[in-house]
């Protein structure tokens, strides 16, 4: 699997959006903060004010490289991904086959993957997690995996076996109910 | 010291010594009890499977189980903790070999060298060389872990509430500086950790800050919810967006296993290099917010400038192989140091089992080298004989296990969404923390998909309540006087040497390089050069 990423450009509409969203909360943790006793708006209103500050450098940081093109901040990046051993954090070596991962997928892959999350969590509120975790695993299988009805119904029966001895059995783990 | 001796009597030993010396003892008999050792194995079995599969980091694993730890005693949820999370070094390395694909993150040196030996034939010592230098490493590690808590004890306990303020300060910074190329994206993210972390009743006045009128939120946002969500929502979504198998690549035939003893007696006649590495990665693994990819292309890096055929490696080098080994679990032992004697984690992993202490109600510092230091010794404990487990294991069992690699992604989906749920669900039975743990993963893919490191984030949720504590504390006691102690003004200064320096090492590297561009780009050239190289393979080439 090849690990190139999409080519980016100068400004990135994710990367504006998500500033401009940290530089609202944190312009509004500093707001609320301002109405609190000072030993208890003290830390939140250097963190917001730190927050405020860095973001407001970030969007000039964006802006500064939409009038370049790709000169300070890409090049540092191709610094980065270029020479030798790389200094990343134990994170960031996953996040690369996961990035592209995101990258490529295309809309209705997001939409078939975030609706069956959706579903399995819905179906966990209403009727909780012994009847949704059967449910949902026979329809996946069988709709998105194609396997055959047998194996998604094994499938199915065995994980709700170790759920009901492992988790109710043997470590009392509270679950998850339905609302019905 | 003799004190008070009678002649004839047996000599009464030091106060310190009696301490550690029974510590010592009493721990392993913990940990060698029936229920603790059954954890022990469930989690080195959980470690085994992790490990192997390429997508499921350890750290990520460790959060998913940390919920199945409130009932147990401290002991017994380390042994199982421990036990998985040490392993997954271990095992991550098998694949490393076998397909060229890091099975941990951590694992990446181990490819450089284990897998063109593999390719050429030679996957058995390859194995063998990394499996038991990993053992030897953990217990290097270990050993590490056990001889610096003498040593650390009184250096602790001289050390008040602005020394441990500035070394939460200093471990901020230090994972910061290490967001790559994303420096200011990471300060943000660790200042909306800070911001997470506040969330709750005020400890000082007592009043709700960013509640919003929820009385869930009164106790905070906890941080079993928010790792789980953030780390395997993302890994979750992997699998569904994917469609395919976790591993892919077959470059193995079954029955290419043997040279197992050559790669084992290649690790005892290179010895000192298995030393050499182990300590770098101990002594990396110490140092708050390195984490382990660091710390493996440091002993890479050294293995090669201290080999007499520098040339072999990248090319199937056997000390390549035994450094990346040897590294890698000798940094976990490393990594606790810090962690049970300060509360500040020295990676991921650790920042995840910080998490374990507060379930266990074990507080980090002082306590864990006088009180709780059987606790602390079973630790020791845990991760040598879970690494000696494991490569035993590893050696009986890694043809089967080797299948599972093979998996399709869609039988792992159902599996992973029950183990969010419930690890999210089980922190304080509330359908809040499912719903906290749903925004967590949303943002982990949001971070991901426009890279915005996750890691600061996390680490700033665990140590912005200490550092609030801590602040208030040092003011409560010394006033502002506290800012200008020694030990103070040291650390705040590394800190900011940190913080500062690593964006100016980049800005010197983006402009020589950018002068090294221009440079090839004015010579005239006959065959096409590449600035980046296009595949791993080059990359490691």
């Amino acid at each position: 699997m090849s690990t190139t990423t999409p080519a980016r450009s100068a400004i990135r509409p994710g990367d504006v959006t998500i500033t401009l969203l940290l530089l609202a909360v944190f312009v509004y943790g500093w707001v609320e903060a301002s109405a609190w006793p000072y030993r208890a708006a003290l830390v939140p209103r250097i963190v917001t004010a730190i927050g405020t500050g860095l973001c407001l450098l970030k969007i000039g940081q964006l802006v500064v490289s939409s009038v370049r093109g790709r000169d300070d901040i890409d090049a540092v990046e191709d610094v980065s991904q270029g020479e030798g051993p790389q200094i990343i954090d134990e994170d960031e070596g996953d996040e690369q086959s996961l990035e592209y991962i995101f990258a490529i997928a295309g809309p209705r892959a997001w939409v078939v993957a975030l609706g069956w999350i959706a579903a399995f969590f819905v179906g966990l509120r209403l009727v909780g997690l012994f009847w949704v975790t059967p449910i949902v695993t026979v329809l996946y299988l069988r709709i998105t995996g194609k396997t055959s009805l047998l194996a998604a119904v094994a499938y199915a029966a065995i994980a709700e076996g170790v759920l009901y001895l492992a988790f109710r059995e043997l470590l009392h783990v509270p679950y998850p109910r339905g609302i019905f | 010291m003799l004190r008070g001796r009678v002649p004839g009597e047996a000599p009464v030993p030091a106060r310190g010594e009696v301490i550690v010396g029974d510590a010592l003892v009493s721990s392993l008999g913990q940990v060698l009890q029936v229920e603790t050792l059954a954890l022990m194995l469930a989690g080195i079995a959980i470690g085994f499977v992790v490990g192997i599969l390429p997508g499921l980091g350890g750290s990520v694993t460790l959060a998913l189980m940390l919920p199945f730890t409130f009932n147990m005693e401290p002991v017994q949820a380390f042994a199982f903790l421990l036990g998985m999370w040490t392993v997954t070094a271990t095992t991550g390395d098998i694949t490393s070999v076998l397909f060229g694909v890091p099975g941990e993150a951590t694992a990446a040196a181990a490819v450089l060298d284990g897998y063109p030996m593999t390719r050429r034939g030679e996957p058995g010592r390859a194995l063998g060389a990394v499996l038991f230098s990993s053992a030897l490493g953990a217990i290097f590690g270990a050993l590490v872990l056990a001889a610096s808590i003498p040593i650390i004890r009184p250096l602790v306990l001289s050390i008040g509430s602005p020394e441990f303020l500035m070394l939460t300060v200093l471990g901020l910074t230090f994972v910061v500086s290490l967001s790559g190329r994303n420096v200011v994206k990471g300060f943000i993210m660790a200042l909306l950790g800070l911001l997470v972390a506040l969330v709750g009743i005020d400890p000082q006045a007592g009043i709700p800050r960013y509640t919003f009128g929820q009385l869930y939120l009164w106790d905070g946002i906890d941080i079993v919810p928010l790792v789980v969500g953030l780390f395997g929502g993302a890994e979750l979504l992997q699998l569904m967006l994917s469609k395919s198998s976790i591993a892919s690549q077959k470059a193995y035939r079954p029955g290419e296993f043997v040279g197992i003893m050559d790669g084992i007696r290649d690790t005892l006649r290179h010895w000192w290099l298995v030393i050499r590495c182990s300590a770098i990665g101990a002594g990396v693994g110490m140092i708050p917010g390195m984490g382990g990819s660091v710390a493996q292309f440091i002993a890479y890096g050294h293995a090669q400038q201290t080999s007499k055929k520098p040339e072999l490696f990248g090319k199937g080098s056997i000390e390549g192989v035994l450094a990346a080994g040897a590294n890698n679990n000798a940094k976990d032992g490393g990594a606790l140091i810090p962690t049970i004697a300060f509360g500040i984690p020295g990676s991921v992993g650790t920042a995840v089992l910080l998490g374990a202490f507060l379930i266990t109600g074990l507080q980090p510092g002082p306590e864990m080298l006088t009180t709780n230091l059987d606790v602390t010794f079973s630790m020791v404990w845990v991760t040598v004989l879970s690494n000696l487990v494991a490569v035993g294991l590893s050696l009986l069992l890694i043809r089967p296990l080797i299948k599972l690699t093979f998996i399709s992604g869609h039988w792992l989906v159902p599996f992973l969404l029950v183990l969010l749920t419930l690890g999210a669900y089980t922190a304080s039975n509330s359908y809040a923390d499912v719903v906290v743990m749903l925004v967590a993963a949303f943002v982990g893919v949001a971070a991901i998909h426009w890279e915005w490191p996750r890691v600061p984030f996390l680490l700033a949720v665990v140590l912005g309540g200490l550092a609030e504590r801590y602040l208030f504390l040092s003011y409560s006691l010394h006033q502002w006087a506290w800012l200008t102690e020694p030990a103070v003004l040291v650390l705040g200064g590394f800190a900011l040497f940190v913080a500062v320096g690593s964006p100016v090492r980049m800005r010197r590297r983006a402009r020589r390089r950018q002068a090294e561009l221009a440079a090839q780009a004015q010579q005239p050239t006959t065959a096409p050069t590449s600035t980046k190289p296009a595949t791993d393979e080059e990359a490691r080439a």
